[in-house]
């Protein structure tokens, strides 16, 4: 076979079981659970609450609550309880956040999620996801 | 509309034009194409420039409601966009190119993919997240589609920027890089249709949809779209009709793509790659289409991707170093994969390091992948922000490297080369016996190999008779009534060579040689030569006018039995005579059944020397095999004809002493003629002495001295 045919057969050959190496290497990966929406709080311990956004790139998220500045957390840890609920830990910019997500079979519709704030803001809130995570032009990050 | 909805609008676009129009030319003073300075306005009106500095202002002009119509008018615009970039794929390049256009291609798309792919081990669980659309699969397929990508409209226009557009490096990058569009638009359309599908059935239904669609398109359309060629052709360019069918067709073909679940642009991409490719048709589609396309929708489009580019989310240096990782990955993946595929195929490594870099050029066509890929809600935020940056630098960095990796004077030299060798090159072949049809036929066949580089026209006069100069008649000249015209059109014929026959009655045969000459803006007269050197002149004196009075370079054969294969020796002084010399052995050098050999001759002790006089001629300006030998000798014409035992032929740039008639062709060029039996082709240089001394534009001044010193 010639030079070519070899580079030819060869590259396609890489590309198939290289591909097919990433794909499993990688079937094994968990992205950061997905946080990000508007929420509307439906139970609160802290006053004069209002729904409040949550931009999320991964692991580093902005939160954005009423028309204050963005407060910039970044995720910490995360650990599965026994019953299948998830518990985020969250930090950033002196504010400590833990976000309890209930499990995939909570009977709530939409499901109710726990935030408990701790730092410069103290308390819990219950939220729900009423919408998709904002885009650029419905939000300013900076 | 409400008029205030309308006025935001028209505001909008206003700046958005203006300050599009304002980067782009900034852009490009800087040597930097134009389509950076339009990405970076589309930032710049964005969130990560103008709502930065500026919230209240950037509310006011961008508030929410408007930009649904901005994306509506951004995606007509790629629509458009995508349907003008299949009109200029011409399938046929990537046919002709051979087996090192399909390899670098294909190894150009393999490499990238993979180390995007690759890249997403590290970022999927660092900068995506478990979002419907963000399953790894999903990610790690459109990261590689994004990281292979290639924008062929920007690689265009600076390969026409730099007048590299008619090389063969500029060839094979415009080849690969319209095989890599249809291969990442397939690519994409498949990871679309993965990230879509809801389950294996919806799946199979978006691919046997594609299928259908594909054949409707080729087996239907495509017919149509001729058919509509040829209405064009028959009732030219006033036509609206045709105009406002294609369109109708684009929008169309747009709307089924976006219906079966692969999106829009590949409608519009399809039904430009199946248009039918005549040259005015394609001209009077694209002239119509794409001022409109580009100058107004586009920069809509820069914009619209620029609202939703948010740098600012990139603000920690963790961020920024994964930005590094992407944009390293990118340019790794690009460049290294078409450099290494370029050097397997045999191409220089300076060749191969342009072509590569060339190939990282991403532009507009990454921002408009990525804008899907965020719509679709495959990529997040971050990750948009973090390839748009990517996009950018690629797209930047090309222009800048190209100049280092090929120098601007490197540059004018190849391409100066590029031209002369793929030049329409044209001989006048003054011709009256046919004996000397044969000999002047191999030598048209060997400065044009194939008959596709040149172009040859048979020149066939007759002396007019007393009583044709009279005016008392003048007869039409009958082209077969010529036995050596006949003779020369028949040699030329079995060489492939496709020669142009002239015939007419001339006064003065010498002048009316040379007149033709200029009329064809020929670069050479051809002609034969039969007498004894010593003797009369033959023709009159014909051959003997044409030297002194063309303006066109002039070579005059003497066969003496010259056979189909022959090795041609080219003694070599550095007179602007022996530089045409070089520059036609250059052209035969091309033909696989004639060697070359340029011989200088050096005064004893010389031979080192011997850069002054060969400066410029160097091997590799040779399209074939050419040996160059330095001998040293006191004296050059008994040096030449004792290397010239093995040679069937001699090209000999004439002594400056020619046109004095005891030494009709110089004192030289008489010896070797005269102590010589084999053939020679005398070649005389049409300009002034004093001009062609200083012609400097044959020879590469930053070529490597001579090399081959293989004294003998």
């Amino acid at each position: 076979m010639s030079r070519s045919g070899i580079l030819y057969f060869g590259s396609v050959a890489g590309a198939i079981v290289g591909m097919w190496a990433i794909l499993a290497a990688g079937s094994h990966l968990r992205a950061p659970h997905a946080l990000g929406g508007v929420w509307v709080p439906v139970e609160a311990d802290l006053p004069g609450v209002v729904p409040f956004t949550i931009s999320q790139s991964g692991r580093f998220l902005k939160l954005k609550l009423d028309s204050a500045k963005p407060l910039t957390v970044n995720w910490e840890s995360e650990t599965t309880d026994a019953s299948g609920g998830l518990t985020i830990r969250l930090k950033g910019e002196g504010q400590d956040v833990e976000v309890f997500v209930p499990p995939a079979e909570s009977p709530d519709n939409p499901p109710a999620y726990r935030f408990v704030f701790r730092g410069a803001l103290n308390g819990t809130w219950s939220a729900v996801r009423t919408g998709d995570e904002p885009r650029a032009e419905a939000s300013q990050t900076h | 509309m409400h008029a205030s909805v309308l006025s935001v609008l028209l505001l909008q676009i206003f700046l958005i034009l203006a300050l599009s129009r304002i980067m782009g030319t900034l852009a490009a003073r800087i040597g930097q194409p134009k389509v950076v300075g339009e990405m970076l306005a589309g930032i710049m009106l964005g969130p990560s420039l103008l709502g930065w500095i500026a919230p209240d202002l950037w509310a006011f002009l961008f508030p929410p409601f408007s930009k649904d119509l901005l994306n509506v008018l951004a995606q007509i615009g790629v629509i458009f966009f995508l349907f003008l970039i299949g009109l200029e794929l011409d399938t046929r390049l990537l046919r002709e190119r051979g087996q090192a256009a399909l390899i670098i291609s294909q190894l150009s798309i393999i490499a990238p993919f993979l180390l995007g792919a690759a890249l997403t081990l590290f970022l999927y669980p660092r900068v995506f997240n478990d979002g419907p659309h963000m399953n790894f699969t999903t990610v790690a397929l459109f990261m590689g589609a994004a990281m292979s990508i290639t924008a062929f409209p920007v690689l265009a226009r600076i390969l026409t920027e730099r007048g590299l557009q008619r090389t063969p490096l500029g060839a094979l990058a415009i080849t690969c890089a319209a095989f890599n569009d249809v291969a990442a638009w397939c690519m994409l359309a498949f990871v679309i249709a993965l990230g879509r599908a809801e389950g294996l059935v919806p799946g199979l239904i978006t691919v046997g949809l594609s299928a259908i669609y594909t054949a409707v398109m080729f087996f239907l359309v495509r017919p149509l779209l001729k058919r509509l060629e040829g209405l064009y052709e028959r009732r030219g360019s006033s036509d609206q009709v045709i105009l406002s069918l294609i369109f109708l067709l684009t929008l169309l073909s747009a709307a089924a793509t976006h219906w079966i679940g692969i999106h829009a642009l590949f409608g519009a991409f399809l039904l430009g790659a199946i248009m039918p490719k005549s040259s005015r048709f394609l001209n009077f589609v694209t002239e119509r289409l794409e001022g409109f396309t580009v100058l107004f929708l586009l920069p809509i489009f820069f914009a619209y991707a620029g609202l939703r580019t948010q740098i600012g989310l990139l603000d920690n240096s963790h961020l920024w170093g994964l930005t590094g990782l992407v944009v390293l990955a990118a340019c790794m993946g690009k460049f290294g994969g078409s450099f290494v595929a370029a050097l397997a195929s045999g191409i220089h490594w300076r060749e191969s390091a342009a072509l590569g870099i060339l190939m990282n050029t991403r532009g507009l066509v990454e921002l408009v992948l990525l804008t899907i890929g965020l719509q679709m809600g495959v990529i997040t935020d971050a990750v948009f922000a973090m390839m748009v940056i990517m996009a950018l630098a690629t797209t930047a960095m090309t222009t800048p490297i190209l100049h280092w990796v090929y120098p601007r004077k490197l540059l004018e030299a190849v391409i100066a080369r590029e031209l002369d060798a793929t030049k329409d090159f044209r001989v006048v072949v003054p011709i009256s016996r046919p004996e000397s049809a044969a000999g002047l036929a191999r030598i048209c066949a060997a400065l044009a190999p194939g008959g596709g580089s040149g172009k040859v026209y048979a020149l066939g006069l007759q002396q007019a008779t007393i009583h044709e100069t009279l005016g008392i008649t003048y007869p039409q000249c009958d082209l077969a009534s010529g036995e050596g015209l006949r003779a020369l059109l028949a040699e030329t014929s079995n060489r492939g060579i496709t020669a142009e026959p002239i015939a007419f009655i001339s006064r003065d045969i010498a002048s009316d040689i040379a007149k033709a000459a200029r009329a064809k803006q020929a670069d050479l007269i051809l002609m034969g030569y039969h007498k004894s050197f010593f003797g009369e002149a033959m023709f009159g004196g014909v051959v003997h006018r044409v030297l002194t009075g063309a303006d066109t370079d002039v070579a005059i054969l003497v066969d003496r039995g010259l056979g189909e294969k022959f090795k041609v020796l080219v003694p070599y002084q550095g007179t602007p005579h022996d530089r045409l010399a070089v520059s036609l052995v250059r052209r035969m050098a091309a033909h696989p059944d004639i060697s070359v050999t340029i011989l200088h001759v050096v005064p004893p002790g010389k031979a080192s020397d011997s850069r002054a006089g060969a400066a410029g001629i160097r091997k590799q300006s040779f399209p074939g095999s050419v040996e160059i030998w330095v001998v040293e000798d006191v004296g050059p014409i008994d040096a030449v004809v004792q290397q010239a035992g093995d040679f069937d032929l001699i090209i000999l740039g004439l002594s400056e002493e020619w046109g004095i008639q005891s030494h009709f062709f110089g004192l030289r060029a008489e010896r070797i003629a005269g102590e010589w039996p084999g053939s020679l082709l005398f070649v005389r240089k049409h300009a002034p002495l004093t001009s062609l001394a200083g012609d400097e534009g044959l020879w590469l001044q930053n070529d490597p001295p001579l090399e081959s010193q293989a004294s003998r």
